[in-house]
C-alpha cells in the first residue's frame, strides 16, 4: 500500500492509502507501485485517478509538484485539486469555450497563448474528470 | 457588525490555518532537494549585488493591510512597523557594502525602499511618506484568498528581484496569532530561505528528478515563493476581521457602559424634577389650608 497525500495551498484533499495511483507529469504520465524507487517531478494540468480496494478516485489538477518518498510515500502539492463531484460540468464546458476563443484571438502573442492554452489543458482534464465520476456513479447509464 | 465579523473571522482562520500542511510539506521537500543535490543553487536565492558604486541599495516592502477601518490599532501597528523597516534599510546600506573600504568611502546615498500596497489603507499612508515610491496597488483582500489573488503579486516581486531592480523583497502583515493577538511582522520574501534545514535525512543516493534537478528546483521555488504570498493574504485576512471583531465587541461594551451613566442621570434627574414639584405642590397645598 501507498501512503498517498494531495494538499492544496487551500486544504488537504485526500490523504488515505491507495494500491497505486497514475499521475499527469511533464514527462507524460506515470503509474507509481509500491517500491518505487524516490522520485522528483513536475506535475502537469491533467487528472490523477488511483486504485483503492477495486474502487477508483479520480481528481482534477493543474500543476505542481510529486514527491514520491522511499517508504512508500507519495506527496502531490497541486496548486488546485478537485474530486470529480465537485467540478460544475456546465461551468467547466464554459470555461473550455472561453479558453479556445481566447487561443484564437491571441495566437499572435506569445505570452497570452500559452496562458490561454494552459487554462483550455487545465479545464479539459476537469471535464473528463467530471464525466469519468459521472459514469462511475451510474454505471448503467451509458450502455 | 460584531456578528458579521464573527461569522467572517471564523472562515478566515479557518483558511488560514488550512494551509498549514501544504507549508510544512513543501518546506520539507526543499529540505530534502537540499539534501540529496548538496547545495540548493537558485537565482531567486542569491542575493544580487549591483555592481555599480552608484547604484543605490534598493528594498521592495509589500505592505498588507485592509481596505476598511474600524479594526482597532490593526492597520496603525503596520504602518509604524513599514516606518521601521525603511529606516532598517536605510541603515542596512553600510552593512551591506562594508566588504569593501573604499566603496564605502566612495558611498553617500542611502538605501531607499519601494512599495506594493495591498488595501486602501496602505495606499493613503504610504503615499504620505516623503519621496515614497509605490510600483503597484492591489485591492484589500478579505475575502476567501485564492491563488489567484497571489499570483500577480509573487510575479511582479519576482520579476523585479530577477532583474536586480531589488536587493531584497519584504512582505510585511499582520500575522495572526489568536483572535486577541495580531503581530506586524516583517517577512523577507526574496532572496527566498528555506526553512531551517534540520537534520539531513540520508535516502540514498538513487533518486530521480523529472525533467531535471534544476526545473524541478525552478518549478518548486516559483510555487514556494507565491505560497508565502499566499499564506501572508491568509493571515492578513484572519487578522483583520479578528481585529475588527475584538474591536467591535469593545465599542459595543462602551457604549452599553455610556448608556449606562446616561440612563442614571437622566432618571435621577427624572426624579429630582418629580420630587420638587411635589414638594412645591404640598407646599402650596400647606399655605392654603394654614
Amino acid at each position: 500500500m501507498i501512503k498517498f497525500k494531495i494538499a492544496t495551498p487551500e486544504r488537504v484533499l485526500f490523504d488515505a492509502e491507495v494500491e497505486s495511483l497514475t499521475l499527469p507529469t511533464q514527462m507524460g504520465e506515470i503509474t507509481i507501485l509500491p517500491n518505487h524507487i524516490p522520485l522528483i517531478a513536475n506535475l502537469d494540468h491533467g487528472e490523477i485517478r488511483c486504485q483503492v480496494a477495486n474502487k477508483r478516485e479520480f481528481f482534477a489538477v493543474s500543476g505542481g509538484v510529486i514527491e514520491v518518498r522511499k517508504n512508500h510515500e507519495v506527496v502531490v502539492l497541486a496548486d488546485t485539486a478537485e474530486f470529480g463531484h465537485e467540478i460544475d460540468l456546465k461551468r467547466a464546458e464554459e470555461a473550455r469555450d472561453r479558453a479556445k476563443l481566447l487561443m484564437l484571438e491571441k495566437a499572435g502573442e506569445p505570452e497570452a497563448f500559452q496562458e490561454a492554452a494552459a487554462s483550455f489543458g487545465r479545464n479539459l482534464a476537469r471535464i473528463k474528470v467530471a464525466h469519468k465520476h459521472r459514469t462511475h456513479k451510474h454505471p448503467h447509464v451509458e450502455s | 457588525m460584531e456578528l458579521v465579523s464573527a461569522a467572517k473571522m471564523r472562515k478566515a482562520q479557518l483558511a488560514a490555518q488550512a494551509s498549514r500542511p501544504y507549508a510544512t510539506l513543501s518546506a520539507e521537500l526543499l529540505q530534502n532537494i537540499a539534501a540529496r543535490t548538496g547545495q540548493i543553487n537558485h537565482p531567486l536565492m542569491r542575493q544580487v549585488v549591483n555592481g555599480k558604486p552608484s547604484d543605490r541599495f534598493r528594498a521592495l516592502a509589500i505592505v498588507i493591510t485592509s481596505d476598511k477601518g474600524l479594526a482597532g490599532s490593526l492597520n496603525t501597528n503596520i504602518i509604524n512597523k513599514t516606518i521601521e523597516l525603511v529606516k532598517i534599510v536605510r541603515n542596512e546600506f553600510r552593512v551591506f557594502k562594508s566588504g569593501n573600504d573604499e566603496l564605502d568611502r566612495v558611498h553617500t546615498a542611502v538605501g531607499v525602499t519601494e512599495f506594493i500596497t495591498i488595501g486602501k489603507k496602505a495606499t493613503e499612508a504610504i503615499r504620505r511618506f516623503k519621496d515614497a515610491k509605490i510600483i503597484a496597488t492591489f485591492p484589500g483582500k478579505d475575502k476567501v484568498i485564492t491563488s489567484a489573488d497571489s499570483k500577480p503579486i509573487a510575479e511582479i516581486a519576482m520579476k523585479e528581484f530577477a532583474a536586480a531592480v531589488y536587493e531584497k523583497v519584504f512582505v510585511i502583515y499582520p500575522q495572526f496569532i489568536s483572535t486577541l493577538v495580531q503581530k506586524p511582522n516583517i517577512l523577507q520574501l526574496l532572496p527566498f530561505e528555506s526553512a531551517e534545514r534540520r537534520g539531513v535525512r540520508d535516502e540514498g543516493r538513487e533518486f530521480l528528478f523529472e525533467p531535471s534537478p534544476g526545473e524541478v528546483l525552478e518549478n518548486l521555488i516559483t510555487r514556494a515563493v507565491e505560497f508565502s504570498i499566499y499564506q501572508t493574504l491568509a493571515e492578513a485576512a484572519a487578522s483583520e476581521h479578528s481585529a475588527r471583531m475584538v474591536a467591535m465587541r469593545n465599542a459595543n461594551e462602551a457604549a452599553g457602559e455610556l448608556i449606562d451613566d446616561l440612563s442614571l442621570s437622566y432618571n435621577q434627574a427624572r426624579q429630582g424634577g418629580i420630587t420638587r414639584e411635589l414638594s412645591e405642590i404640598s407646599a402650596a397645598k400647606l399655605a392654603m389650608e394654614g
